[in-house]
């Protein structure tokens, strides 16, 4: 995702700049992910503060957080990030437990942090004023680590000035304060990728050197030459705490001293600094500069990042050019008398491709992109069977309509196999939603001081990436509700002789090319009396109806457009939709939804969808020359029968088939056209839910798959019709939606 | 590669790696007289210097790198005069 | 030639960020996001002449991985740098006592970066 705006900085060359956006996206895209990861290891150590490995996701999402952001002019969210790291830091190390408190301002801090990150994708920066809202989260994971730090001792004390005795003997300069270093490296640090003679000829401000062995060498067949045998004595002029950075990494094979200057140097004396340097140190004052002049856009970066750095630590912001700034203070110092000509090749460097590395992260786009373009090769190979029949009724040459329809097989073939293998691609595990679900109830049933244990199965089941997309409104509505309504108070439960703790159960499974969703809950179930109420006091049903209906039957009218009860309303599920919603969501995916109730004893809403609704197989059927389609699932047979075996009753009309009685409709007089007398009706026996149908037409046609496309614009609200789609030979079909029409 | 071994005598070009210094020490431990070469030197890991340090062959020549003379000179036993810098580069060439 | 450089985190970003700094100053990078990948990559031959390795990762760890690197005969002498933030300086010492040659600090800039890169690279190439 591109940024719409690239950070407000000095400008860098639009090279730079391009790489920071790309950086950006990156940085957004994985945020998201981690963020996911830490919220669902939060709700797991909630639930038990002693996992260990929910601990060390937390820890890691959270760390690998920061460590991102930092490359970006993001101080408000460093800080916040920084500080949950601490306060994790101390979870992980056990030295603080997680319980609800923590895990509640945890969240919150989470969900500061995916705003934030979201209007930092959308704007490419956030707003200052957000570094308040951080330092309060800041503030309260500190407090809760306060408690900690009087316990934690004091800082060690500094260490005791240390005194190199061989230094009053190395006829030092004197003047300027010098540091003293003796250097001791371990045994072993050849083994950790130390050479300790490159370290020390690299320290800043290197004036006088000394390299001894440690212990006299050993005779030299015993000699092992990877035994670090030697040590270091060093003298620099550079600042202590230079020498000290040099050294970090080996703190304990060094003692640093200082040596002060005499008290009074003469005032007649030139002084050191501007004495000539040695020729030690001019060389590596020369290849520090050629260090720091080496790459222009290098410079640019060195800005940005220490500006950030700066920003992130709330300290003063440094000069914009800091290479330059060195490189002018370096400029007093004469240059060496020859600089060597880099060692780098510029461009050269490879970027090989980690063969370790098997997955890839593609764009929905380009999938998109890939599926339209099977969509049209799947229309375009549909042309071969006319171009067959072309060929045979126009052109007589039945040998190349068999060549066509030969070839037509096998492209057919293969863009089936292409067909699924992008499916396939599409094809994500409902697991990536339900993750969302635990945080959602848990929220729920804090507020609403419930206990409820939300149990996921099936989470590895796989369903197209947007029958899953779309699923997430109405499977939070269904959870919201199931909350809501369904679980009865503590109290309530133990009084009806039930756990305190509900249970709710969301479970995916696939049955056959249809993904199944269950959704089951242990609470008082659905009243059938008060839902035959509602709908009586809304004016969707007359009491005489009402009463007529099962309890099984009742409850399903809270499917009913506007059934939404008053009671829905609550904070947490007012958000006008109700379960007529859900159910419409569910039947444009192609989908199902059922609902049982069992007074007292729970809920089950059961979801069918199709796996995926890219691809629709049709049976054409021509009527007044125009073709339409109708999805093939719903036809059982096709069959034609003599008028005069129609038989009426009153306005209605039947055939008998194999014994059994099927209401017919004619779709010449459903879509208002004039009838049209056929010698043999040609009539499609249906299935609609339960009910058997049979449809009169003017002729079959051919199955076909195709790609439905929903209309748009003016059309989007044209009832009967699913959609269109274009034909091979460059016709559209429409596509009945006869759930609608009968 | 960083070490050459005549018959009794390694040359040392450019940078002697950390990983030189085991074959390095076991060659010069495997006959007394062996002599070392570091006209073409640059460069050494501390490990190899730990070899030229204990094991004490003859250096035929010092580095013409005026850098890492200056560190080995006070622990090391060098030629005085190292051979002049044009010539031996020279040679170098010739034998590459 | 330029030198090669391993980097191990399981953070693309961080990645992305490393490979940018370190390709426009030369050097040739590769990466793994785990610990577990970059062993194979060594084991598979990969030769680098320093490795950079995050800590905190799935599947293998830091630690377990400079632990398993130190042991390939090829990774001996090695340099290797982890990625650690100023909050684990035990994490440090334990990754120093595993055979790691020093750290970078978490947010990263590029002089450091290439400072600490060219102060542990072996000299030679």
């Amino acid at each position: 995702m591109p940024l719409k705006k690239p950070a407000p900085h000095a400008p860098p060359p639009a090279e730079a700049n391009a790489e920071m956006a790309q950086l950006a996206a990156s940085f957004v895209e994985e945020s998201r992910k981690l963020l996911e990861e830490a919220g669902e290891a939060l709700l797991a150590l909630e639930r038990d503060p002693d996992d260990g490995q929910a601990m060390g996701a937390l820890f890691r999402a959270v760390h690998s957080i920061k460590g991102a952001a930092g490359l970006f002019d993001l101080p408000a969210l460093v800080h916040l990030v920084h500080a949950g790291e601490d306060l994790l830091g101390a979870m992980r190390e056990g030295r603080l437990r997680m319980d609800s408190g923590a895990a509640d301002a945890l969240f919150e801090g989470l969900d500061h942090v995916g705003r934030w990150v979201e209007l930092f994708a959308a704007q490419g920066s956030l707003p200052p004023e957000l570094m308040e809202t951080a330092r309060r989260y800041a503030a309260i994971y500190r407090a809760r680590l306060a408690g900690l730090e009087g316990a934690e001792g004091a800082p060690a004390p500094a260490a005791a000035a240390v005194r190199h005795a061989w230094a009053d003997a190395a006829g030092l300069p004197e003047g300027a304060p010098l540091v003293t270093i003796e250097y001791t490296p371990d045994e072993s640090c050849f083994f950790s990728g130390d050479d300790p003679l490159r370290i020390a000829q690299s320290l800043p401000g290197l004036v006088w050197s000394e390299l001894a062995p440690r212990e006299p060498w050993a005779a030299p067949e015993a000699f092992d030459p990877y035994v670090c045998n030697l040590v270091f004595r060093l003298v620099s002029e550079a600042p202590h705490s230079e020498v000290e950075a040099h050294f970090r990494y080996m703190p304990d094979a060094v003692t640093i001293g200082l040596r002060e200057s005499e008290p009074a140097p003469d005032p007649e004396a030139p002084k050191a600094p501007t004495g000539p340097l040695s020729p030690l140190a001019v060389e590596l004052i020369e290849a520090q500069r050629r260090a720091l002049a080496e790459h222009p856009r290098g410079g640019a970066h060195v800005a940005a990042t220490l500006r950030n750095v700066a920003a992130a630590l709330g300290l003063p912001v440094p000069p914009e050019e800091p290479a330059a700034a060195i490189a002018a203070l370096l400029a007093t110092a004469p240059p060496a008398s020859e600089p060597e000509p880099l060692a780098i090749a510029e461009g050269s460097a490879t970027r090989s491709d980690t063969p370790a590395e098997r997955t890839l992260r593609v764009e929905q786009a380009k999938i998109d992109t890939l599926m339209n373009l099977v969509g049209e090769m799947v229309v375009a190979k549909n042309a071969l069977p006319f171009l067959a029949r072309d060929a045979e009724a126009r052109f007589g040459s039945r040998e190349l309509a068999r060549e066509i329809k030969d070839k037509y097989a096998v492209i057919d073939r293969i863009t089936r196999q292409l067909q699924s293998a992008v499916m396939e691609v599409r094809m994500m595990p409902v697991g990536d939603l339900f993750k969302r679900f635990p945080r959602l109830v848990r929220d729920i049933a804090r507020k609403q001081d419930k206990l409820v244990r939300l149990e996921i199965e099936g989470e590895a089941t796989e369903a197209d990436k947007n029958v899953i997309e779309a699923l997430a409104e109405p499977l939070t509505h269904i959870l919201r509700n199931s909350l809501d309504h369904g679980i009865e108070s503590r109290e309530a439960r133990l009084a009806a002789g039930k756990p305190e703790t509900a249970c709710v159960r969301l479970a995916a499974a696939q049955e056959a090319d249809r993904v199944v969703i269950d959704v089951t809950d242990d609470g008082r179930g659905v009243d059938p009396a008060r839902v035959r109420a509602k709908a009586i006091e809304r004016g969707l049903i007359d009491e005489a109806r009402a009463a007529q209906l099962t309890d099984a039957q009742a409850v399903q009218l809270v499917f009913l457009p506007g059934f939404s009860t008053a009671e829905t309303v609550s904070d947490l599920s007012g958000r006008g939709v109700g379960m007529d919603a859900v159910r419409s969501v569910v039947e444009r995916l192609g989908g199902t939804v059922t609902l049982e109730s069992r007074c007292g004893e729970g809920t089950h809403v059961r979801l069918e969808l199709p796996l995926s609704m890219a691809v629709t197989r049709v049976l054409t059927i021509d009527l007044g020359g125009q073709a339409y389609g109708i999805p093939i699932d719903l036809v059982i047979e096709t069959v034609k029968v003599d008028p005069a075996d129609i038989r009426r009753l009153k306005s209605a009309e039947a055939i008998v088939l194999r014994d059994a009685v099927i209401p017919i409709a004619r779709l010449r007089s459903l879509l208002g056209m004039e009838p049209h007398p056929a010698k043999l009706e040609s009539v499609l026996i249906l299935r609609l839910g339960h009910a058997t149908i049979g449809l009169v037409i003017d002729d079959f046609g051919t199955c076909m798959d195709i790609i439905l496309k929903p209309f748009a614009g003016i059309l989007a609200h044209m009832s009967g019709f699913s959609g269109s789609a274009v034909l091979g030979d460059g016709r559209v079909l429409l596509v009945l939606n006869l759930k609608e029409m009968l | 590669m960083p070490i050459r071994y005549d018959k009794t005598r390694a040359v040392v070009e450019g940078h002697a790696a950390v990983e030189e210094a085991g074959d390095l020490a076991a060659w010069l431990i495997a006959g007394a007289a062996r002599k070392v070469d570091l006209a073409a030197c640059t460069g050494m890991h501390a490990a190899v210097l730990q070899c030229l340090m204990a094991l004490t062959p003859h250096v035929t020549a010092a580095p013409q790198d005026e850098t890492l003379a200056r560190w080995l000179a006070p622990v090391l036993v060098l030629p005085e005069d190292p051979p002049p810098a044009k010539p031996a580069r020279r040679r170098r060439k010739v034998a590459a | 030639m330029s030198k090669t450089i391993l980097i191990v985190d399981d953070s693309p970003t961080m990645i992305m960020s490393l490979r940018s700094t370190l390709e426009m100053n030369g050097f040739a990078v590769e990466s793994a996001s785990d610990g577990a990948r970059a062993l194979a990559m060594l084991e598979g031959g990969l030769r680098p002449h320093l490795i950079i390795t995050d800590i905190n990762m799935p599947n293998m760890g830091g630690l377990e991985f400079i632990r398993g690197a130190r042991a390939l005969p090829s990774c001996r002498f090695t340099p290797i740098l982890t990625l650690t933030t100023e909050s684990d300086p035990a994490k440090r010492e334990e990754s120093r006592r595993l055979g790691a040659t020093g750290w970078l600090v978490k947010p990263l800039s590029g002089p450091d970066l290439v400072g600490v890169v060219r102060q542990v690279l072996p000299a030679a190439a």
